[in-house]
């Protein structure tokens, strides 16, 4: 079958790439200043020799090249990245497994409303395109994309949280709540799993204003694309003959205008996931949410090179699996590649 | 056989880079019932616009009919509201393009395409019999909603999505329904095409430059195809074409038009036996003949003229050897010289 | 070229939009020049020093005198944000120009001769799109140390291979015109070739990418600003100033949103500008 060929090529190029992105970060982990283990323990090196010792075994830092470069292969696969100097000197690890499902949440909700927002407004100034409500949509997206994700988080934070009121000002749940269990590994999804619904909703209500920021800084682009696209099809051949066979106007929209034109969006929709989980770098530290963006940013205060490199990885990983489906995804809808 | 369609006066504006133009400058022109007339013509004389005009599908905003009527069976189309004007297309006027690879949406199979035509006729004439109060027959599947894929056939469709596919002479038919627009060739496409346009059983089909997009061989079993569901079904045929030679072998009647006007209109026989327009007469002599060795093909001199400008005159005039004096000072209207025979030229009238 | 200029000219008169984006980067422009002239030639250009202390009673909301409000060691926000703006500014041109010369080059010497070269730079920026700028520019900003020069360079490292993709794209679509298959097989150097026929004809898609792209870039930098790898303490810049005074959105909301305020106008500016000239572009 085709599509399969072709989802195993895009895995294979997939792989590929993650493995130059391993490779990159591995000879970037030996440019930084001083040795590698320096660079992990600071001046706890000099304090405890046995430390340093220990590590120096456990992650071969003191091989040759080469041996390095193999057993820090063998170590990220294990999931073993290093330790980190800005949390106390935990295991990277252990750090990114505490905080990547919350930014995660983040990222679906965001991409969910940015989906939802940028295809309601791309169809609506479709629908009246060149009149004001065009133009109203034009520059609501516009100021949307034109501003950094923090800045139209800290609005957010004083309209929603000190103005009004109704919306917490930071954290991912109310701390006095018992947390549940690890099921998925999502704390939303968990609670719901478990019943826990006073977390559940806590946890709903702190997720709100930080992917709300994300979306109204992303939701721009989706909204130019589907406008532009739905602009073209309805211009095309095949919607006249449609229209020539008697369809009303709404089974030509939804039925061969709307889903011909959302095929666009598939590979929008990758960029713009790449797009949000860099965005929590920034909006997490606005709201103090715990995920991985926030762990980024003291990483980087703190000269924190095993952290920094390793929620690289953590980054390309989640933006290549991304591209992968969409690619795939997209080969399933356009019957050209499926079949072809 | 009383007259189906009866265009009068139509004149269509159109909007185009900020400047006005009539597409159709008032066209008058009738068609019986069950006949096979053909609309010739170069590109921008209009044709394309009176096909649409006729099936309501103008592009808006850019187009709008400025004055005439285009009685259908009596009713004025070009006064019906646009949703009145659906209930017209496809179960009564339907219509075919003359790219048949982008007249199909490259997603959906043509099974699917189909089935949404067979199934809007079903659904059609249930609201018809519960609107004249018969006795309430179930109401038909509603065509499945986007789904991509290779579209399954519903059973209850299955029989006529066959019977369809054979009318126009595709015999394969499962394995053609579930089939992209892009892995059929141009010919199968075009079959398709007219299937998804008589689904409905339309009295009038309007087919424009149906063959111009396929090579001379599938342009001829076209053709032929077109001609047999006249006979067969009885409906009736608007070929719009800038070939003379492919209206000569359809077509009972056929219609000149230049610059939005038409310029002559007779029995096929008549007029490729007598053309009296020097337009015509121009054309016919475009065709390249077999029979007729040595003989040179004389192209009209001059081209288009610019329809931006509206002028009191014969539009022809300025590349006619015959022009007379007369000839830009007023419009010739169309003179009946024979019966049914009718010519816009002062050569032949006044 | 002066052609160029003015298809420009006859756009910003007829579209209104494209003109304000025009009025924005023109305005950002000149006052970031009158800035770095005022601090090449040791002069004060803004009201108050942007690093001086208790210039104003502390945390102070907007007024007459402090436009922008004061901070809370009662600096004047006004001048903080007008002596930032050379640093945004900046660093959207030098990085823009820098991918626009270094794509230009390879992609067109890809797309013309093709082969290994083009193989290798095709893939060379897969890898490249497989990572987010903002997070390859961090971990290279974390090699080179902070600076808003450093950032130039960590930037220009990471923002070429677009540019490539596009310019290699367009060099394909010009590659088997007759001029520049004849300036080909009549055996002109590469280099000839590639700068004096290639190039000036693949331009103009080049340019409006790059103008709606120093907004982009600007984005890019505040948010390197915002994580605090830009400028050093205690000199202002906008992504910085959003990032410290994210403390005073209660007491003082001012604070963060001007300095915000100020990078979206920015922005917006490039956007509208990029947006109408390609709008005239495609138009054509």
């Amino acid at each position: 079958m085709n599509l399969l060929r072709f989802a195993l090529r895009r895995l294979l190029f997939a792989v590929l790439v993650l493995a130059s992105v391993l490779t990159i970060t591995f000879v970037l982990s030996h440019l930084i200043p001083g040795n590698v283990l320096q660079a992990w323990l600071g001046r706890s090196a000099a304090q405890f020799p046995n430390l340093a010792a220990a590590y120096a075994q456990k992650y071969h830092l003191t091989d040759s090249i080469p041996v390095q470069y193999f057993y820090y292969l063998v170590n990220m696969l294990q999931g073993n990245l290093g330790i980190s100097p800005s949390r106390g000197f935990i295991p990277v690890g252990q750090v990114i497994s505490e905080t990547l499902p919350f930014t995660l949440q983040i990222v679906f909700f965001s991409f969910i409303f940015s989906l939802a927002m940028g295809l309601l407004l791309g169809i609506l100034a479709a629908r009246y395109y060149r009149s004001p409500a065009d133009n109203a949509i034009r520059l609501f997206y516009l100021g949307g994309y034109s501003s950094p994700p923090y800045f139209i988080a800290v609005i957010l934070l004083i309209v929603f949280s000190f103005y009004l009121g109704i919306l917490p000002s930071g954290g991912a749940y109310d701390v006095s709540l018992t947390t549940p269990s690890i099921i998925t590994g999502l704390p939303i999804l968990d609670s719901l799993l478990e019943g826990n619904l006073a977390y559940f909703q806590s946890a709903m209500v702190h997720v709100l204003l930080p992917s709300f920021s994300l979306a109204l800084a992303s939701f721009g682009i989706i909204t130019r694309v589907a406008r532009s696209s739905l602009l073209e099809v309805m211009q095309t051949d095949y919607i006249r003959a449609a229209r020539a066979k008697g369809l009303s106007e709404g089974a030509v929209f939804f039925r061969h205008a709307l889903p011909n034109a959302s095929v666009s969006l598939i590979t929008i929709s990758s960029l713009i996931v790449t797009f949000l989980i860099t965005g929590t770098i920034f909006v997490e530290s606005v709201f103090a949410y715990p995920g991985m963006g926030q762990f980024v940013v003291t990483a980087l205060a703190g000269l924190d090179y095993p952290g920094v490199l390793a929620t690289t990885l953590v980054f390309a990983v989640v933006i290549v699996a991304t591209n992968f489906v969409a690619d795939v995804l997209y080969a399933y809808v356009d019957p050209q590649i499926r079949l072809g | 056989m009383a007259s189906l369609l009866e265009v009068s006066d139509l004149t269509v504006n159109y909007n185009s880079r900020g400047s006005q133009l009539k597409a159709l400058n008032s066209v008058t022109l009738s068609v019986k019932s069950e006949e096979f007339l053909a609309v010739v013509g170069e590109s921008g004389c209009g044709k394309t616009t009176l096909g649409l005009s006729i099936i309501g599908l103008l592009p808006p905003g850019s187009a709008w009919f400025s004055s005439g009527s285009i009685a259908y069976k009596g009713v004025d189309l070009a006064s019906l509201r646009p949703k009145e004007m659906r209930n017209y297309r496809g179960s009564e006027i339907a219509m075919i393009f003359q790219e048949p690879l982008t007249s199909l949406n490259p997603l959906r199979t043509v099974g699917f395409q189909l089935v949404e035509a067979i199934k809007l006729r079903k659904s059609r004439r249930h609201k018809a019999d519960v609107e004249a109060g018969a006795r309430s027959r179930p109401l038909p599947g509603r065509p499945s909603m986007p789904s991509f894929g290779r579209a399954r056939i519903p059973d209850d469709v299955a029989e006529e999505v066959e019977a369809m596919l054979s009318l126009v002479r595709i015999a394969d038919a499962k394995d053609v329904v579930s089939r992209y627009p892009f892995e059929l060739s141009g010919g199968m496409r075009q079959r398709a095409m007219i299937a998804m346009a008589l689904a409905q059983q339309p009295a009038l089909l309007i087919a424009d430059e149906p063959t111009t997009a396929l090579d001379v061989t599938t342009q001829a079993q076209v053709l032929k195809l077109m001609k047999e569901i006249k006979d067969k079904l009885g409906t009736t045929i608007i070929l719009v074409t800038h070939d003379l030679a492919v209206a000569s072998q359809v077509a009972d009647r056929v219609i000149v038009m230049y610059a939005g006007r038409i310029v002559e209109d007779a029995g096929v026989f008549e007029l490729f036996s007598k053309p009296l327009h020097p337009y015509t007469q121009g054309l016919l002599s475009c065709i390249p003949k077999g029979d007729r060795k040595g003989s040179e093909l004389s192209p009209i001199p001059g081209s288009l003229p610019d329809l931006r400008f509206d002028v009191n005159a014969c539009r022809f005039q300025p590349r006619c050897k015959y022009a007379m004096k007369v000839c830009s000072e007023r419009v010739p209207p169309l003179f009946e010289v024979d019966e049914g025979h009718k010519v816009a030229c002062f050569l032949h009238g006044e | 070229m002066g052609s160029r200029l003015r298809q420009v000219a006859s756009l910003l008169r007829s579209n209104r939009e494209a003109a304000l984006g025009a009025v924005i980067v023109l305005a950002f422009a000149v006052t970031s020049l009158v800035v770095e002239a005022g601090i090449l030639l040791n002069l004060q250009v803004v009201p108050y020093s942007p690093i001086q202390q208790n210039v104003g009673p502390l945390l102070a909301s907007p007024s007459l005198a402090h436009p922008f409000g004061t901070d809370s060691l009662g600096r004047d926000l006004f001048s903080r944000i007008i002596y930032a703006m050379p640093n945004d500014v900046a660093v959207g041109y030098v990085v823009v120009a820098s991918a626009l010369a270094v794509g230009s080059v390879l992609g067109s010497f890809a797309g013309i001769y093709g082969g290994i070269a083009d193989e290798l730079l095709m893939r060379f920026t897969d890898v490249f799109f497989a990572l987010p700028v903002l997070v390859l520019a961090m971990v290279i900003a974390l090699l080179l140390g902070s600076g808003v020069t450093n950032m130039m360079i960590v930037l220009a490292i990471v923002w070429w291979p677009p540019y490539a993709r596009l310019a290699r794209g367009e060099a394909l679509k010009v590659a088997h015109q007759n001029y520049i298959e004849a300036a080909r097989l009549s055996g002109l150097k590469a280099r000839k070739l590639i700068f004096e026929h290639v190039i000036p004809n693949i331009s103009g898609t080049l340019l409006v990418y790059a103008t709606l792209d120093i907004g982009t870039v600007i984005l890019t930098y505040s948010g390197l600003a915002y994580v605090g790898l830009a400028v050093r303490y205690p000199y202002p810049d906008w992504g910085l100033m959003v990032s410290d005074y994210n403390a005073y959105v209660l007491s003082a909301p001012w604070l963060p949103l001007f300095p915000g305020l100020m990078i979206s106008l920015g922005v917006i500016g490039f956007s509208l500008l990029g947006d109408g000239i390609k709008e005239t572009m495609e138009k054509r």
